[in-house]
């Protein structure tokens, strides 16, 4: 056969390559901020630092008053935390041709903007994982059934304000993966409860039950050092007046995105930021947990 | 030093040695209230953590005298940066104050001396009768 008529032929025709309509998003760990974390804004009042005090633990004395005695007066103090503002953001200019040819509107930088800003707040908050003073160091061992109960009872031991609040494990990749080695392991008895299925099925980012722990797994955990994670025991939430978050986050200003267009230049400048700061509001309510990154 | 905040990179971590001696990296950024700060052009620990025993690696170094074993760390910190090097620095080049904290607190009471072995030295034999 000769004279087909071929993609060849039809050179000049040929569409040499289409894009779908839809660009997939980038990848990024997980922003869990909002879920391990108070958030306490003073956009309305603002001051260079928030601090956020608290009572002492201060006891009954020991003994009895003698019919005659006075009361020994017992001195009530309070400590503090604070949290110091900082400016975050990141700025992109877009040329108007590359605006026009290649179809790009400043709304899907905006998203990618705000994506990016959520992930960043999320890694300052994790941060604060190894300013913990209490820690449970397994560093240079990985994470098993054994020291997870090791750890929530040193925990517990800090008496933590639990009492209407979540409990929280946020976990590494690498702490994740294994406890899911140690429940499946653990044959039969674990999983006939239930306990460690949700665990099991899990990905980056998600969240499940574990004895009573909510845990969530995170990219974003940091590194205690070179071969070992920060993994953190957390309480969070409110009740009522009662604020058990373990981390907490002053917002200056939300994340805000402004346009800044350049005539001259036929460019413009998209800018996203926000004020704010993080820090740990209560060290009796957070416990470090180290363990070994690799398997 | 605006870099501490540019949303394109991850704030710089800083060596701290606990109360127990373990050796911990720190991120620092104006914003992030942990246990160490950056302020007047260098890094510092916070008073609370101070407290608590925590201090700079660098300045257990400097304590000693021993510039170049922090320019050692740091020359490791870097090349494990670049994944040139396998993790781990070498108890031999870490300062003596920071040895001596590990060997003050074992991480398990197997470690630990008995009461028995610290008295035993000490307490005066029984006087015969």
């Amino acid at each position: 056969m000769a004279n087909e008529t071929t993609l060849t032929s039809l050179a000049e025709l040929v569409t040499p390559e289409r894009l779908t309509q839809i660009i997939l998003e980038e990848h990024r760990p997980a922003s869990v901020f909002d879920l391990v974390s108070w958030r306490i804004d003073v956009s309305a009042n603002p001051a260079t630092t928030i601090v956020i005090p608290r009572w002492d633990k201060s006891d009954v004395p020991a003994g009895t008053k003698a019919e005659t005695d006075e009361f020994t007066n017992v001195e009530a103090t309070t400590s503090e935390s604070t949290i110091t503002a900082g400016v975050v953001g990141l700025s992109r200019e877009l040329t108007d041709p590359a605006a026009q040819d290649a179809g790009v509107r400043a709304e899907q930088l905006i998203r990618m903007n705000l994506r990016g800003m959520a992930e960043r707040l999320t890694s300052d908050l994790l941060a604060l994982h190894t300013s913990a003073t209490n820690a449970s160091d397994f560093n240079g061992t990985n994470l098993d059934l054994d020291k997870w109960g090791t750890a929530t009872a040193a925990f517990h031991a800090q008496y933590p304000h639990m009492a209407g609040m979540a409990r929280v494990a946020v976990l590494s990749t690498n702490a994740v993966r294994d406890l899911k080695k140690a429940i499946r392991n653990a044959g039969g008895a674990i999983e006939s409860t239930g306990r460690g299925l949700g665990l099991l099925s899990n990905v980056e980012g998600g969240i499940f039950m574990f004895e009573g722990y909510t845990v969530i797994e995170s990219g974003l955990v940091p590194q205690f050092d070179a071969t070992n994670d920060s993994n953190a025991l957390m309480v969070v939430g409110t009740d009522g007046d009662r604020v058990g978050s373990a981390l907490a986050r002053g917002i200056w200003w939300d994340v805000k995105h402004e346009l800044d267009r350049h005539p001259k230049k036929q460019t413009t400048d998209i800018v996203t930021s926000a004020r704010y700061g993080v820090a740990i509001s209560d060290q009796s309510n957070l416990r470090e947990l180290i363990t070994k990154k690799a398997a | 030093m605006a870099e501490l905040r540019d949303a394109r990179v991850n704030p710089p971590t800083v060596p701290v040695v606990t109360e127990t001696g373990a050796i911990k990296d720190i991120t620092v950024g104006k914003g992030i209230g942990g246990a160490v700060v950056f302020s007047g052009g260098k890094f510092r620990v916070g008073e609370a953590w101070k407290d608590k025993g925590w201090k700079l690696l660098r300045d257990h170094y400097l304590d000693e005298s021993d510039g170049p074993g922090w320019q050692r760390y740091e020359q490791y910190r870097d090349a494990l940066a670049k994944g040139q090097v396998a993790p781990g620095f070498p108890d031999k080049f870490l300062p003596k104050s920071v040895l001596k904290l590990r060997q003050q607190n074992p991480k398990d009471d197997a470690a630990k001396p008995k009461f028995e072995d610290l008295v035993a030295d000490k307490t005066p034999a029984p006087k015969g009768k």
